[in-house]
């Protein structure tokens, strides 16, 4: 209970000085998907795989940049172990990319019906990206880059599968499992 | 009984090998070449980074391999002031005391009577250090505190450990002569 709790406290207190840009990033894509064309369903998904990637990167970028030093300090000072810190870390970044993705699907909804399968594969692809990105920013120098590429190329990975929407959100969850597991690790390490 | 030993501890190129001890109850002030010398080894001995080379222990604990046990003795004030971010004193004690693990209201309580005691401290520093000591850490580790609030910090940590990191003998100098005069 207790270890839920520092997790609730930390994803709170980001979401109450973040929440706009959950919000914007929400509504940027949704407006992106009302301009895009509709007259093919890959199109609509790679249209969806790229928004939602950039706004899952952008976020996951934002929550190691030098803001909100009072909350970085205070979690690293806490007694959490590295992989509690991850998990409670990547839940902001992984909403952000997956409520974007939501977004622009319920837009592109009203000019052509889609499976729930593109939805969900979108979903996991920028929670992957996400992930991804987040090992990036701890990353040490040669490393980073090669995060960076992998944050891209999971939402590459997702439109190549899409034909099997399932082994697409199966890479999807690979990526982001091993990816998070490594944030902990990183964070551990200090 | 020695509480904190640092034994050549170094972090990359920004703090060269320090060596130091603390005893249960003992005032410090460490001064370091520059301020993110005097940063990296607060930092260090609250094993919120893992030093280059050399070791920290903290009670009997070593900060490379057990940093969370480490983290529920020691408690870090950063140098810088706190935001307006959380609204209220009570929101940030309950969002420390969940980062704690520790029981609300009674962190809520332990803070407040805390912040009474730092009357004087401009509330923005006065924070940070009372949500560090309602935690009652056995170690309070400051990162470059003002001079000016060495009695009051004195006074309020009277139950523990108290290390001081400064960016020079200057100001490490001031803050001992402020807390001593206290």
């Amino acid at each position: 209970m207790k270890r839920s709790a520092a997790t609730f406290a930390i994803v709170s207190a980001r979401l109450r000085r973040d929440g706009m840009l959950l919000v914007a990033a929400a509504a940027v894509c949704a407006l992106l998907a009302y301009l895009q064309r509709h007259d093919d369903r890959y199109a609509d998904l790679a249209g969806a795989l790229v928004f939602a990637t950039i706004a899952a990167c952008a976020s996951a970028m934002l929550l190691h940049a030098r803001r909100h030093r009072e909350l970085t300090l205070s979690e690293e000072a806490a007694p959490l172990y590295g992989r509690e810190l991850a998990r409670a870390r990547a839940i902001l970044p992984c909403v952000t990319g997956a409520l974007a993705a939501c977004a622009y699907w319920a837009v592109a909804l009203f000019y052509q019906p889609q499976g729930a399968a593109f939805i969900a594969l979108t979903a996991m692809s920028a929670t992957a990206s996400a992930m991804a990105v987040l090992c990036a920013s701890v990353a040490p120098g040669r490393q980073r880059p090669l995060f960076f590429a992998l944050g891209i190329a999971a939402g590459a990975i997702s439109f190549a599968l899409c034909t099997v929407p399932a082994a697409g959100f199966a890479a999807g969850a690979a990526i982001a499992y091993v990816t998070l597991r490594h944030y902990g690790e990183a964070i551990a390490r200090g | 009984m020695t509480l904190l030993e640092v034994r050549q501890a170094a972090y990359g190129c920004v703090l060269a090998p320090v060596s130091l001890v603390l005893e249960e109850l003992g005032h410090a002030a460490h001064a370091c070449a520059g301020a993110p010398a005097a940063s990296a080894l607060a930092k260090m001995v609250c094993a919120m980074l893992r030093p280059s080379s050399g070791a920290v222990y903290v009670g009997a604990f070593d900060t490379r391999i057990q940093p969370v046990q480490v983290k529920r003795i020691a408690a870090f004030v950063p140098h810088d002031a706190i935001g307006p971010g959380f609204g209220s004193f009570e929101a940030y004690i309950e969002y420390r005391a969940d980062l704690w693990g520790l029981d609300r209201a009674q962190t809520v309580v332990n803070a407040g009577a805390i912040l009474e005691s730092l009357r004087g401290v401009h509330e923005a520093f006065a924070y940070p250090l009372a949500g560090a000591l309602a935690a009652q850490p056995r170690l309070l580790v400051l990162d470059r505190p003002q001079a000016a609030y060495a009695g009051a910090i004195a006074r309020a940590a009277a139950r523990c450990a108290v290390l001081s990191t400064h960016a020079g003998e200057d100001e490490a100098r001031a803050f001992t002569v402020e807390a001593v005069n206290a």
